[in-house]
């Protein structure tokens, strides 16, 4: 596929941020703090949720940013300017979590379960234990919860989860950030949120703390 | 939700019900699931249940990032920035350091003098644009190199080197494309002779030229010079010409991989990134050797196909006798593909033992109708070698047949809908994680695959009850998917 010139003028019309980039691609620093600006939020925070960890979600953030500035003068406009940023993401991540995985000798198979670790439900309901009355839940319990929830989840489901609720990707773009196809996230997404429907709905609705369901956890089926 | 089998226009899946949410699902299947919430109130309170955790998710607020990381991030970058102008500066020669800095201040005052100064220097209004003509013509892909070292280096190791003269199938004339004016004009060509090849260019042509040199000028000076003396070793170079078909198909290859891919590759010391780039060209060169070429796929196919008729009676003679009479009762049709499969299998695994063995003449026969590129690539190799090929190419047509010309495959293919419902309805949980974890490509050559074991008669994959016949798929060694027998 050639991106001509034309192409690239189209599609910047159509997304600002390509707009930015090939302004910074043509040396503009103003176009690269703004572009910085407009994404750092969103992507400390589903770095957050990938390594569990908000310092590492800043370092990681900065090396993204880095990445990006030090391909600006290749950069070619061949796609949302937010997948492009969203597989470097991916990537840096990945690398961080394995980086952890190697520095502390954690086997592969917990590094798949996510930042809770292999027993996520065991995590959340100690986290939660005499937390959780049946009364209204206040808002930093409530977000306590829904983030552990999605930390149960394994780390596909929960990029695909983030990406699609935050960055507002179709399947596609998500597809294309993470080298697969579009009816495989569609089944990815559908399990992730039916996983947080068993976890998320007993809690808000009757204050129940999660059952768990052992090791099925994160991909067990819907029962409906 | 599994989907109601006894009911058809009930079934309903979840991944579809979540797609609904999303808005990605096509007008015909939101219709139905439209209908669904009206007439069926279990999928109306799983899919509210399903929406009512998402909102959930609302509560997960981005965290307020102040402007010390933002300051932070512009400072490391800035720390960068100003260690690659360094890295820069000191792989120039000795000789330029010095006019590389008074060049940069120098430019720098040129920017101010603007439009002015470039009307002085150039009073011919298309002065410029003829300057930089064979620049502005390639203008993306000479911002893909780095500087001349690097395209130098992709040059000497020949890498994006020219392919073998490639001549086509007999009684085909090859392509000839007259060599690109441009190109023809860049090296030492004299302005006059620019100016009249500009002149008979088309207007699409000229209008991105200007275009070209439009950009070429918002480019901060230095980044304007790095360019033109880029531009200029290349035209002065005795074999200018292949370097810019280097730095062509460099810049081709570069487009054509995946986002995070070419991110990474570029974000590599040029040392380093010329490793690199050998690697991924030595790992694409197996897999293509392990396909065939896709202009082979009919040639291959016809010739198959009359060596199964020839050797019907021998294959089904060595099949067990209960089995032979089975099989002789088909149809011809599914005889004939049964023989296909069992010879490619045999061949593949050992060569004849109680198949016929080819002969040289049949290898003639095989290799007289494939593309003459083919045939060089089987002639340096051994009769068993040539072989082991042909039938990995033959395996390869049945299985992957997607992926070469349609039409011509012994096997019907599945559309895109089909192999969607034969991933949502007919896998296990287990199948779809394992096809989930894999690449793209690799995901739909695996789901295209359990689809052939399950829908295509099991005659054909296991004729002679051997539990290994998974150990003859082409391709790197894969985990064995799970079973697709249910």
């Amino acid at each position: 596929m050639v991106v001509g010139e034309s192409s690239a003028r189209r599609r910047a019309l159509r997304d600002p941020d390509v707009r930015l980039m090939l302004e910074v691609r043509d040396g503009s620093a103003a176009a690269f703090e703004e572009l910085m600006l407009r994404h750092q939020g969103r992507l400390v925070m589903i770095l957050e949720h990938l390594v569990g960890s908000r310092d590492l979600a800043e370092d990681l953030t900065q090396d993204v940013f880095l990445r990006v500035y030090r391909s600006r003068q290749r950069y070619q406009p061949g796609a949302k300017f937010s997948t492009w940023l969203y597989t470097i993401a991916n990537n840096v991540a990945a690398n961080a979590l394995r980086s952890q995985s190697r520095r502390r000798e954690v086997n592969l198979a917990a590094s798949e379960s996510g930042p809770l670790g292999a027993h996520p439900l065991e995590v959340m309901i100690q986290a939660s234990s005499g937390q959780i009355p049946a009364r209204q839940l206040d808002k930093a319990e409530a977000r306590d919860i829904v983030r552990l929830a999605l930390a149960a989840l394994n780390e596909r489901q929960r990029l695909a989860v983030l990406l699609n609720k935050f960055e507002g990707m179709s399947y596609a773009d998500i597809a294309e950030t993470m080298e697969l196809t579009p009816q495989a996230i569609k089944s990815l997404l559908s399990r992730a949120r039916v996983n947080l429907r068993d976890v998320l709905e007993p809690y808000f609705q009757r204050g129940e703390p999660p059952v768990a369901k052992g090791q099925d956890f994160g991909r067990h089926e819907c029962s409906d | 939700m599994a989907p109601d089998p006894t009911n058809p226009q009930k079934a309903v899946s979840q991944d579809d019900l979540v797609a609904y949410l999303d808005g990605e699902l096509d007008e015909q299947a939101s219709r139905r699931i439209e209908e669904l919430l009206v007439s069926d109130p279990k999928v109306r309170k799983t899919l509210q249940q399903l929406e009512r955790t998402w909102d959930l998710l609302d509560r997960l607020e981005a965290p307020a990032v102040d402007r010390k990381l933002a300051q932070s991030t512009l400072e490391v970058v800035a720390v960068a920035a100003a260690e690659d102008a360094r890295r820069q500066q000191a792989e120039l020669p000795r000789h330029r350091r010095r006019s590389w800095l008074l060049g940069t201040a120098g430019l720098l005052a040129a920017a101010l003098a603007g439009f002015l100064s470039v009307t002085l220097l150039w009073p011919d209004p298309q002065g410029q644009l003829l300057e930089d003509l064979p620049l502005l013509d390639g203008l993306d892909q000479y911002r893909q190199i780095d500087d001349f070292r690097f395209l130098q280096m992709l040059h000497d190791e020949g890498l994006f080197a020219e392919d073998q003269p490639e001549d086509q199938p007999d009684g085909h004339q090859p392509d000839v494309t007259p060599p690109d004016p441009v190109e023809a004009l860049a090296a030492g060509s004299s302005r006059a002779r620019r100016r009249r090849w500009l002149e008979a260019a088309s207007p699409t042509r000229k209008a991105n030229l200007a275009v070209a040199l439009e950009r070429l000028e918002a480019f901060d000076p230095g980044e304007q010079q790095r360019l033109r003396e880029l531009s200029r070793q290349i035209e002065e170079a005795p074999d200018g010409q292949d370097f810019r078909e280097v730095m062509r198909r460099y810049y081709e290859w570069l487009k054509e991989l995946p986002l995070y891919r070419r991110a990474e590759v570029l974000e590599l010391p040029a040392d380093q990134r010329v490793a690199l780039i050998k690697k991924m060209q030595e790992e694409a060169d197996q897999q293509a050797l392990r396909q065939p070429d896709p202009r082979d796929a009919e040639g291959l196919l016809s010739w198959m196909k009359e060596y199964a008729a020839r050797h019907e009676s021998e294959v089904l003679g060595s099949l067990p006798e209960d089995r032979r009479q089975e099989e002789l009762k088909a149809n011809p049709e599914h005889r004939r593909r049964l023989v296909m499969s069992i010879l490619w299998m045999r061949w593949h695994r050992g060569l004849g033992e109680d198949v016929p063995l080819p002969t040289d003449a049949d290898l003639v026969e095989v290799r007289s109708r494939l593309v003459p590129a083919t045939r060089r690539r089987l002639e340096s190799k051994s009769p068993e070698q040539q072989w082991r090929l042909i039938a990995s190419w033959a395996r390869y047509l049945v299985h992957y047949q997607g992926d070469l010309r349609p039409g011509v495959a012994p096997f019907p293919e599945p559309g895109e809908a089909e192999l969607v419902h034969f991933f949502e309805y007919e896998l296990t949980p287990e199948q779809r994680d394992y096809l989930m974890g894999l690449p793209g490509k690799e995901m739909q050559r695996h789901l295209r695959r359990m689809y052939y074991r399950i829908k295509l008669p099991r005659s054909l994959f296991q004729p002679l009850d051997d539990p290994d016949s998974s150990s003859i798929w082409p391709g790197p060694s894969v985990p064995e998917p799970p079973s697709a027998d249910r």
